[in-house]
């Protein structure tokens, strides 16, 4: 027995095979079908997915970077900060973050809006991260602005906690701040954890909130999930979003605290979204080789039967057949 | 001319037919034939089902979103307790009253073998107002001696009722007071004493954490503090099964099953406190051909405790929390997104192609060996023969 013996497509002499007209067109179209499909699945194979998958966080964690940005209209001298978190340590920002008196000033949204509602797109997040803007500090120096603008970035325990802004003399001790001028009317440029990444887009980021009265309470509720987003390339980046929800209310004098309350937490789970192709090389072969071997059968197939009937319609079209005797 | 036209393009042809001469038909060959014709229809079938029907793809992404709304539509009958008792509250997470809410809440009085019998809107929730009835413009009531409200007067029962609150006094003889005599009263009273009530509506919240509760008594807010009037069903108590029939927080959509929907507690005597504490997760659901939904799911964890403490006198003691229906709901800061999905039509072309040259190519090379494994063993047969 040769080696020729297992041939699974014995090939016939041309000699013997009859090629027609109709076939030749017939393989026209399907080599251009096919050729479509293929791009087509070409394309598919190309395309990213997100894949969002969750692990228990995995570290020992101690400490975490707020970033805040918040331009209150009162003054700066009649202003606090602090934070208080569950393992009661009682922080005084004041000394820790910068206090600008500015004019006040409401940022537009509409970019911020722009990259809320657009498709997550975890490359143009990790190169959004790479950028650096620069915080203007145009207005600083001048004591007549009637307006604050609290900035900067600080250490935290990572533990859920309280961070609170209030007037001067209410709810903490100090010089009594006057009713006339306070007010909670705020716009908040900037409010993140973990490393600043100003060109990422928090939910909070370029948000303005109006107060008609001096004793208005605005509590912000926040989730945070720490997130891992992994890039074609690999390329990690280690941040944290979160989810607000809110609520203000306006009380009179005595019986509540006015000012702004964020009150957070973090969530044990990490969000790892990694972008991903929908199918690897391998399954992308298989799918071409069962779309060409599919579709020349098929068509072939096809031929046959069409042929067979256009030959029973119209006899005297058919190749003559030699019978055997 | 469209023969010559057609010879042009025979040499593309890749279909070349075997001239018919040279073709070798047998009957097992056309066994395979049928054999793979039925193989083709049986997944063709199956191919085409898997391409019509829709496939949920679920993912989870952290809420981002801000300043939603929510609807909370309920159903909730209590057969035991008449519609006069029970009121409604929302609260916010502060344990006040939410003051800007849109509602749309009924109140429908159930005889004792639970047919309906008159229904209505229920006025606004919580706090009530003095109700002008067919009394003067001038008309100011007295308050039996209780400590009277800011306006001095107290023009209805009601009113009474709360100065008595006020003043720690039981509200036990209406009988004896003018305004509830005038009102109907204790005619309410008794009419309605063996009727249960079925609530149900809609309200609209922010989407905060927060409660709502159906509890026994009028409610005002004092101060800063939100109090149930109870002090007359302390001594017997009430019974507070329910059945809550529904209770959602948004549209429905498929795959979504909340998990409070006809649940019902029975023989709850006494002053029973049921809590349900309940997880409101966020769901968009992107239909396949409509606009997505943005609705939630909840999860929900129940208990309850009995609040009518006897002493060794028999008396009761001063309940350690308010007797009724409280569902606390917490949002979570997880967004589940459901996307229905259905395969392309190219996609399925594919597969049918796929289907059909794949079983014919596979049948074809079966044939071919067993017609070749055939002519070996006729030719041995008939060398054995030839021995």
């Amino acid at each position: 027995m040769q080696f020729k013996e297992f041939d699974a497509f014995p090939k016939v002499e041309s000699g013997f095979v009859k090629r027609t007209g109709s076939g030749g067109i017939l393989t026209l179209i399907v080599s251009a079908i096919l050729c479509i499909l293929v791009m087509g699945e070409i394309k598919d194979y190309m395309t990213l997915r997100n894949d969002y998958n969750f692990i228990v966080d995995p570290l020992v964690n101690h400490q975490l970077q707020i970033n805040l940005d918040i331009t209150i209209a009162m003054p700066c001298e009649t202003l606090r900060i602090d934070l208080r978190d569950i393992a009661d340590v009682q922080l005084g920002l004041s000394e820790k973050v910068e206090k600008i008196p500015t004019h006040f000033k409401v940022y537009s949204s509409t970019h911020a809006e722009k990259i809320r509602n657009a498709p997550l797109n975890v490359q143009k997040m990790i190169r959004a991260a790479s950028r650096k803007e620069a915080l203007d500090h145009a207005s600083k120096g001048n004591t007549d602005f009637k307006a604050c603008r609290i900035t900067g970035s600080f250490e935290a325990n990572k533990l859920s906690g309280n961070m609170h802004i209030t007037a001067v003399g209410h709810g903490y001790y100090g010089a009594h701040s006057d009713h006339s001028v306070m007010n909670m009317t705020h716009s908040i440029h900037e409010l993140s954890f973990g490393e600043l990444y100003p060109a990422i887009v928090n939910p909070l980021d370029d948000s303005f909130e109006l107060s008609r009265t001096s004793f208005e309470a605005f509590q912000y509720f926040l989730v945070v999930v720490p997130t891992i987003y992994i890039d074609r390339s690999k390329k990690q980046l280690l941040t944290n979003q979160y989810s607000v929800s809110e609520y203000r209310r306006t009380f009179d004098e005595h019986q509540g605290i006015p000012g702004l309350f964020f009150k957070y937490e973090f969530e044990p789970m990490t969000l790892v979204i990694s972008e991903e192709s929908s199918m690897s090389f391998g399954h992308l072969l298989v799918r071409l080789a069962g779309l060409v071997g599919g579709y020349y059968v098929t068509a072939g197939m096809a031929h046959k039967v069409l042929s067979a009937i256009y030959y029973t319609v119209r006899p005297e079209q058919a190749p003559l057949r030699r019978h055997n005797v | 001319m469209v023969k010559s036209t057609l010879n042009r393009f025979k040499n593309f042809d890749a279909y070349a037919k075997t001239l018919d001469d040279f073709r070798v038909k047998t009957s097992t060959g056309a066994v395979v034939t049928l054999v793979s014709a039925i193989v083709i229809a049986v997944l063709l079938l199956g191919e085409f089902f898997d391409y019509r029907s829709v496939h949920t793809e679920s993912s989870l992404i952290v809420d981002g979103g801000r300043k939603a709304k929510m609807a909370i539509d309920f159903d909730i009958s209590f057969p035991k307790i008449p519609c006069y008792i029970l009121t409604l509250d929302v609260m916010d997470v502060a344990g006040e009253h939410q003051s800007d809410i849109s509602h749309s809440v009924y109140k429908v009085q159930l005889s004792p073998d639970g047919s309906e019998i008159k229904r209505e809107r229920a006025p606004n929730l919580g706090d009530t107002g003095p109700d002008p009835k067919d009394v003067g413009p001038d008309y100011c009531g007295d308050c039996g001696g209780a400590i009277k409200p800011e306006s001095g007067c107290c023009n209805t029962c009601e009113d009474v009722r709360q100065a008595y609150v006020r003043s720690g006094w039981a509200f036990t003889r209406p009988e004896g007071i003018e305004q509830c005599v005038r009102e109907g009263y204790m005619d309410k009273m008794k009419e309605q004493a063996d009727q249960g009530c079925r609530m149900h509506g809609q309200i609209t919240v922010n989407k905060v954490a927060g409660n709502f509760h159906i509890a026994p008594g009028r409610s005002f807010q004092n101060g800063n503090m939100h109090v149930h009037d109870i002090q007359q069903y302390l001594q017997h108590g009430l019974d507070f099964s329910h059945h809550i029939k529904h209770l959602s927080f948004g549209e429905k959509v498929p795959n979504v099953h909340n998990p409070l929907d006809d649940q019902s507690v029975d023989g709850a005597e006494g002053l029973h406190m049921f809590q349900y504490y309940v997880k409101v997760v966020g769901t968009k659901y992107f239909y396949l051909n409509r606009m997505p939904v943005n609705t939630n799911q909840y999860s929900v964890t129940q208990f309850n405790r009995n609040l009518l403490q006897k002493n060794a006198m028999g008396v009761p003691m001063q309940p350690a929390g308010l007797p009724g229906v409280f569902f606390n709901f917490d949002i979570s800061p997880m967004l589940v997104i459901q996307k229905e999905e259905r395969k392309s039509f190219t996609s399925f072309l594919t597969g049918v192609c796929a289907i059909v040259g794949g079983i014919f190519t596979v049948a074809g090379i079966i044939d071919g060996a067993i017609w070749r494994a055939e002519r070996t063993l006729k030719r041995k047969m008939e060398l054995g023969k030839a021995l």
